[in-house]
């Protein structure tokens, strides 16, 4: 009997020690793997940050080219990253202002947020009244606001509803808001002469910034294969600096990490 | 166990550390940088008072075809005035000034005029780019001049200019009295050295240019004589009529009973393709040049005009009313109604698409608040834009050759029984560039000759 009970303690023990040392076999081949993953495939890793211009056409363009080209040549003056703080209030302002940016990128944040497509658009459009008593008078009436103009203005550039990643994170928030910004600073000085334009020539530069937003050094990723081409882009980014200064989240990434600016695509 | 322990951390840390992404993002396209551009004044040797006259119309000729292409050049207003700038070439000063190309030239006198030798550099490179000799004369110095500035152009973008291409267009000049009389004529690039090509006291209409530049097509309202129950009657028919510019010979290409008209060259020239009323509706034709020989290319109940063809033959474009109102579609002409596409949604009325030489774009006019404006829109039906605006009425745009500028007719009224239409010409992305006609009738149907 006193032996029959030792053997099964003994075997409890055994069988929670062997599940523990299992488990954790399991936890360190996860992270290994994933971690020479990784180191591997350093292509992988990059936060592409795109750009979005949408051109609703729903009638007979207003703007001409050269209009149009005058309201996308006004750059951003300083980087304005979200705060978390104050989130709902500058989103309803930024809407309402109805400002005709180019590189104007919708950010999703789960959960705060909801994805700001034309379907939603109409939906917000036709659910008017019953959205209205809600607290969030400002974003619905912004958003009645777009479709108004979509309607009646058509073919004019607007916030666009592209979304790219999960930022769930108020940093990777902030760092994104703060790239954003750069390549309007960077095409104003982004020039090429005739000889050069529509050869499909390509490169990737990576800048790394202070603290105080001077770029500090910059990296040539990828060569178009026509000098000047890199020369050119390069000086394009030396004429835009110094940039905004970031906000000091930020500031430590932009300085290590740095961020790929490629020309033109 | 202690092992584990630290194994695990540190591989914790290198894991995070490799998720540290790095940021892209796309600049976007540059804007161009433009080529400072330098036409010096010519070196003159031993030249006579009218001599001195024309080399200085020379260098004005050449000054002002590159005016045209000023969304690539800045033309530097500089003169580098007895500085012997053709035979020594103070390369080095240009490019400290920020000059791209030099152009200088040595004009010396020939046997009736001048003769004008000139040499191009590409600043940077210190190369010479360009270098030829020109025996020119009063009666060719346009002619001459423009081919001058070709060539210079050729050697600089290694692309073919405007400045050898003519515009034929319509004019309504030649009316006296009730009856409107529209004739053809035929200019320069710039509306210098206007030429008149009928004389039919009648409506000459939509004129198209042979891809070799020796034919001109057109629709002229001419008059048949019926004979019914021995009574003869004058029946008016829109038919399509072919000038040599060669032999300066007309030729009758189609004189069905209707409409003969919109007719166009396919690339190679042995084709045309048309709209024909014949039948009842408007419907657009392919027709053999030499045999006259037919087919279908659309056969719809509703009316399909203007047609339009990319340089390949494998797109066209035509203005239908199959969606109640006038609309753009294109369609592949190579089978009666294959692939039929309606590409535009909007607008009032459209009219006149036309495609740009790569077929990439269609150019067309629109009906919007009190007059027709110019658009662009993309073949696939994409990226519609605007090209004028509070500038007239503006309709039958017209591309050139390189693709670079549009040609077209704006109307201003300046009374209620008084209006002028003349012909402009504008870049491609909708910069006006300057008028082509002045006080020459209401002008209409402007094209490029290849």
């Amino acid at each position: 009997m006193f032996s029959a009970t030792m053997t099964d303690q003994k075997f409890t023990r055994n069988f929670m020690i062997s599940l523990g040392v299992h488990l954790l076999l399991v936890l360190v081949a996860y992270i290994a793997g994933s971690t020479i993953l990784n180191v591997l495939s350093s292509n992988n890793n990059v936060e592409i940050i795109r750009s979005s211009i949408r051109v609703d056409v729903v009638g007979m363009p207003k703007f001409t080219i050269k209009e149009l080209k005058e309201i996308q040549d006004e750059p951003i003056a300083k980087a304005e990253p979200e705060v978390q703080g104050a989130k709902l209030e500058t989103t309803v302002k930024d809407e309402a202002q109805d400002v005709i940016k180019k590189d104007d990128l919708v950010i999703q944040e789960k959960g705060t947020k909801k994805k700001s497509s034309f379907m939603n658009l109409i939906t917000d459009y036709s659910s008017k009244k019953v959205s209205a008593s809600e607290n969030k008078k400002g974003q619905i009436k912004s958003s009645n606001k777009n479709l108004d103009s979509l309607i009646i203005e058509g073919n004019r550039l607007s916030k666009g509803s592209a979304l790219v990643g999960d930022y769930t994170n108020e940093q990777t928030s902030e760092f994104s808001a703060y790239v954003q910004t750069l390549p309007e600073l960077v095409r104003v000085h982004w020039k090429l002469p005739t000889y050069l334009m529509n050869q499909n020539l390509k490169c990737k530069i990576a800048i790394y910034l202070s603290a105080s937003g001077e770029v500090v050094k910059t990296d040539l990723i990828e060569t178009s294969g026509q000098n000047e081409f890199d020369a050119r882009a390069e000086k394009a980014i030396r004429d835009a600096s110094p940039f905004p200064k970031p906000e000091a989240s930020v500031a430590p990434r932009l300085a290590n990490s740095g961020i790929i600016l490629k020309f033109p695509l | 166990m202690k092992l584990i322990l630290i194994m695990f951390v540190l591989l914790f840390q290198v894991n995070a550390f490799a998720q540290m992404a790095v940021a892209e993002i796309a600049v976007g396209e540059a804007s161009v940088d433009k080529d400072k551009f330098v036409i010096d004044d010519a070196e003159m040797e031993s030249l006579g008072g009218d001599q001195k006259s024309l080399s200085n119309e020379l260098i004005d000729i050449l000054r002002n075809d590159f005016v045209f292409y000023k969304h690539k050049f800045n033309n530097v207003d500089y003169s580098d005035k007895g500085q012997a700038s053709y035979s020594k070439p103070n390369l080095t000063k240009w490019k400290e000034s920020g000059i791209t190309y030099f152009v200088a030239s040595h004009i010396s006198s020939s046997s009736g005029g001048i003769k004008a030798e000139f040499k191009a550099w590409s600043v940077l490179t210190g190369k010479e780019i360009f270098t030829q000799t020109f025996k020119i004369q009063r009666n060719n110095i346009r002619h001459m001049g423009h081919q001058i500035a070709d060539g210079i152009y050729r050697a600089v973008s290694g692309k073919t200019s405007i400045f050898n291409s003519k515009i034929v267009f319509v004019s309504d000049r030649g009316t006296h009295g009730k009856g409107t009389v529209k004739e053809l004529y035929i200019m320069d690039f710039d509306g210098n050295r206007v030429e008149k090509l009928t004389h039919f006291n009648s409506v000459v209409l939509s004129p198209s240019v042979a891809p070799d530049n020796s034919k001109i097509m057109f629709s002229v309202i001419a008059s048949h004589k019926e004979v019914s129950r021995n009574k003869v009657r004058i029946i008016k028919n829109i038919d399509l009529k072919m000038y040599d510019l060669k032999n300066k010979s007309f030729s009758t290409i189609s004189d069905k009973p209707g409409i003969n008209s919109g007719a166009i060259f396919s690339s190679s020239g042995d084709l045309i393709y048309l709209t024909l009323s014949f039948k009842g509706n408007a419907d657009i034709y392919e027709m053999q040049v030499g045999s006259g020989k037919m087919r279908n290319v659309t056969s719809h109940y509703a009316d399909d005009v203007d047609p339009s063809i990319t340089q390949d033959g494998s797109l066209m474009t035509f203005l239908s009313n199959r969606a109640g109102r006038a609309h753009i579609y294109t369609m592949d002409p190579s089978h009666p109604d294959k692939g039929v596409k309606r590409i535009s949604f909007v607008g009032q009325f459209n009219s006149a698409p036309r495609f740009s030489p790569d077929g990439k774009d269609i150019v067309f006019s629109s009906w919007i608040d009190s007059g027709f404006d110019l658009y662009r829109i993309a073949a696939d039906g994409n990226n519609l834009v605007r090209l004028t605006k509070d500038f007239g009425s503006n309709e039958e745009a017209s591309y050139s050759l390189d693709g670079e500028f549009i040609v077209f007719t704006s109307k201003r009224v300046l009374s209620r029984s008084k209006a002028v239409q003349d012909i402009y010409i504008m870049n491609r992305d909708g910069e006006i560039l300057g008028q082509l006609t002045q006080d020459f009738g209401s002008c209409y149907s402007a094209k490029f000759t290849n």
